[in-house]
C-alpha cells in the first residue's frame, strides 16, 4: 500500500449484512477532509448509517452512488495533497482493475468448451446470446 | 427495486388509496420503522392510522381479527414468522372459522404479514419456517412471493381485495434483494422467465429455463427465500452437465398450486421439492402426494423432497448451514435422479 494515501473500506455496521449500497458522498470528489469527519452514507436493508474518515487529506471516490458493496472493499482514498489525489486514483484502479458495471462474458457449459477443444472451434467467434451449449458449437462448426 | 422497498412503497400506496387501511404491529413507528423497515415512514405519513402495539403476540391478533370484521383493513405485522406461535389459537380456532361459526353473517379478511426464514445466525427462535404449521388449516391462505415476482403488488391486491384471512409470508434473506423483473425478451440473467396464471390470476407462479423451446429434464419446485439456492443449482447442473431444470416458484403457498406446476411435472416426469421449512410433514410431503394422485402415470422416478432437518436451527453459522438446506443438497438430488 502507497504511503502517500490511505483506503477508508465498507465498516461492518450489522453482524447480518454483507453488502451495502452507497447512497451519499458527504464530501465532494478531491476536497479536503479531516480525521472524523463524515465522508458518506451507505444503506443496507436495515438502516443507512454513516462512514467517518480515519485520516485527514483529501479524498477519491473508489464508488459511485447506487453502486453495491461489500464488508471491507475500498470505498475511497484519502491522498496527502491535492496534488497527488488524481495520480493516486489513477495508480490505484489500474493496479486493482476496479471496475463497475462489469459486462458479462460468455459463457459456455463444460459440455460446450469441450466439444470446442475436440472440433477446434474458437470459442470467442460464437455469436450467440446466453448460454452456449453443446449443440451451439456443433452448429458453429458446421 | 430491492423486495423490501416493494413492500414499503405497497403499504404507502394503499393508505393513500384506502383510508380504511390500518398498520400494525411490534416496533413499527418512526424513526425505527419496524425491525425489518418494511413500515419505514408510515408513520410519519399517516399518523392516525398506524398502530404500535404491546408486545402480545395473541392480543394484537385477536385485536385485528376484530378491526378486519367492522369496518377497517388492518394490515398486521408480526416482527419474526417464529413469533406466530403465540397466535395459533385466535388463528385456528377464532379468524379461520368465525365467517362459517356465525352462519356466514361476516368476513374476516385480515392480512397478516410476517418475516420468516434463517442463514443469518439469528438463532433457533428467529430463523424457522413455521408457515407449514398452517398448511391443514380450513379457511387460510397463504402467500409467500419470492423476489421473482412483485411482493409489492401482491401485497397490494391481497390488502384490497381478499376476503379470506391471509397469512403473508416474506422471506429474510429475501429483503435485499433486487427484484428480478424480466426484460425486453423476457429473461433476467440467463433465465427465461414465464408467469403461469393456471391458479390465481392474482398470485402466479413464475418458470425459469436456461433454454426456451426445450422439454425440461426435470421440475424443480421451490418458493419464497428457498428460489435462491434454487437459481444457483439450477445454473451448476446447466453449466456443468447441461441438464435442463424448470423452476416453478409459486407465490400461492395454501391453496396448493397443484395446476401450475402440473404442465412441467408432465413434461419431465422428474420432480425436486426444495422447502426451507422441516422436511417431515412439510410443504412438499402434501404436494407430493396430491402430485402423485393426480399425475402418477407421468412420474419416471420417485419425487425427492428437500428441506430443513429435525433439529433445532443452530446460531453458529457453520452448523446452520449444516441443518438449512443448501444449493448443494439440490445438486445432489438433480444428479441422483438424472444420472
Amino acid at each position: 500500500m502507497n504511503s502517500e494515501s490511505n483506503l477508508i473500506h465498507v465498516p461492518q455496521n450489522d453482524p447480518n449484512e454483507s453488502k451495502a449500497i452507497l447512497v451519499e458522498w458527504h464530501v465532494s470528489d478531491g476536497k479536503r477532509v479531516s480525521a472524523g469527519d463524515i465522508i458518506c452514507s451507505l444503506e443496507t436493508a436495515k438502516a443507512i448509517f454513516d462512514v467517518e474518515s480515519n485520516f485527514s487529506g483529501y479524498i477519491v471516490h473508489l464508488v459511485e452512488i447506487d453502486q453495491e458493496v461489500e464488508v471491507s472493499a475500498p470505498l475511497a482514498l484519502i491522498a496527502k495533497s491535492a496534488i497527488t489525489a488524481n495520480e493516486e486514483r489513477e495508480k490505484y484502479l489500474s493496479t486493482n482493475k476496479v471496475s463497475v458495471n462489469v459486462k458479462k462474458s460468455t459463457t459456455l457449459t463444460k459440455i460446450a468448451i469441450n466439444k470446442a477443444k475436440e472440433l477446434e472451434v474458437d470459442i470467442n467467434s460464437i455469436d450467440k446470446s446466453g448460454i452456449i451449449t453443446e449443440k451451439d458449437v456443433e452448429h458453429f462448426a458446421i | 427495486m430491492r423486495y423490501v422497498n416493494s413492500l414499503n412503497q405497497s403499504l404507502h400506496q394503499l393508505m393513500r388509496d384506502d383510508d380504511s387501511v390500518f398498520v400494525l404491529g411490534e416496533d413499527i413507528m418512526d424513526p425505527y420503522g419496524g425491525a425489518f423497515k418494511v413500515t419505514k415512514g408510515l408513520s410519519t405519513a399517516f399518523p392516525d392510522r398506524v398502530l404500535t402495539t404491546p408486545i402480545s403476540e395473541a392480543a394484537i391478533t385477536g385485536f385485528a381479527a376484530g378491526l378486519s370484521i367492522g369496518e377497517i383493513k388492518p394490515v398486521l405485522e408480526i416482527m419474526f414468522g417464529d413469533f406466530l406461535t403465540l397466535c395459533t389459537d385466535q388463528i385456528i380456532n377464532g379468524i379461520s372459522k368465525f365467517h362459517w361459526m356465525f352462519g356466514e353473517q361476516f368476513k374476516v379478511p385480515l392480512v397478516i404479514r410476517s418475516p420468516m426464514g434463517g442463514y443469518r445466525g439469528y438463532g433457533p427462535t428467529h430463523s424457522q419456517t413455521l408457515e407449514t404449521i398452517f398448511l391443514g388449516v380450513p379457511g387460510l391462505q397463504i402467500i409467500a412471493p419470492s423476489h421473482y415476482h412483485s411482493p409489492g403488488e401482491l401485497l397490494y391486491h391481497t390488502v384490497l381485495n381478499e376476503e379470506v384471512p391471509t397469512l403473508f409470508i416474506e422471506n429474510k434473506s429475501l429483503y435485499a434483494e433486487q427484484l428480478k423483473i424480466p426484460d425486453a425478451i423476457g429473461k433476467s440473467g440467463d433465465f427465461i422467465i414465464n408467469t403461469i396464471n393456471n391458479c390465481n390470476e392474482f398470485y402466479p407462479s413464475i418458470s425459469l429455463k436456461v433454454q426456451k423451446d426445450e422439454k425440461p429434464d426435470l421440475t424443480l419446485i421451490a418458493y419464497g427465500g428457498m428460489t435462491l439456492p434454487s437459481t444457483r443449482a439450477a445454473m451448476n447442473s446447466f453449466i456443468e452437465e447441461e441438464i435442463l431444470v424448470e423452476i416453478i416458484i409459486p407465490s400461492l403457498i395454501k391453496p396448493f398450486p397443484l395446476e401450475d406446476i402440473l404442465p412441467s411435472v408432465k413434461e419431465s416426469g422428474r420432480i425436486i421439492i426444495a422447502e426451507e421449512g422441516v422436511r417431515t410433514s412439510g410443504w412438499g410431503a402434501e404436494l407430493a402426494s396430491q402430485i402423485y394422485e393426480d399425475s402418477f402415470d407421468y412420474l419416471k422416478k420417485p419425487i425427492i423432497r428437500i428441506g430443513s432437518k429435525e433439529f433445532p436451527i443452530p446460531s453458529a453459522k457453520s452448523l446452520e448451514d449444516s441443518v438449512l438446506p443448501q444449493s448443494h443438497d439440490i445438486e445432489a438430488a438433480i444428479t441422483k435422479l438424472l444420472l
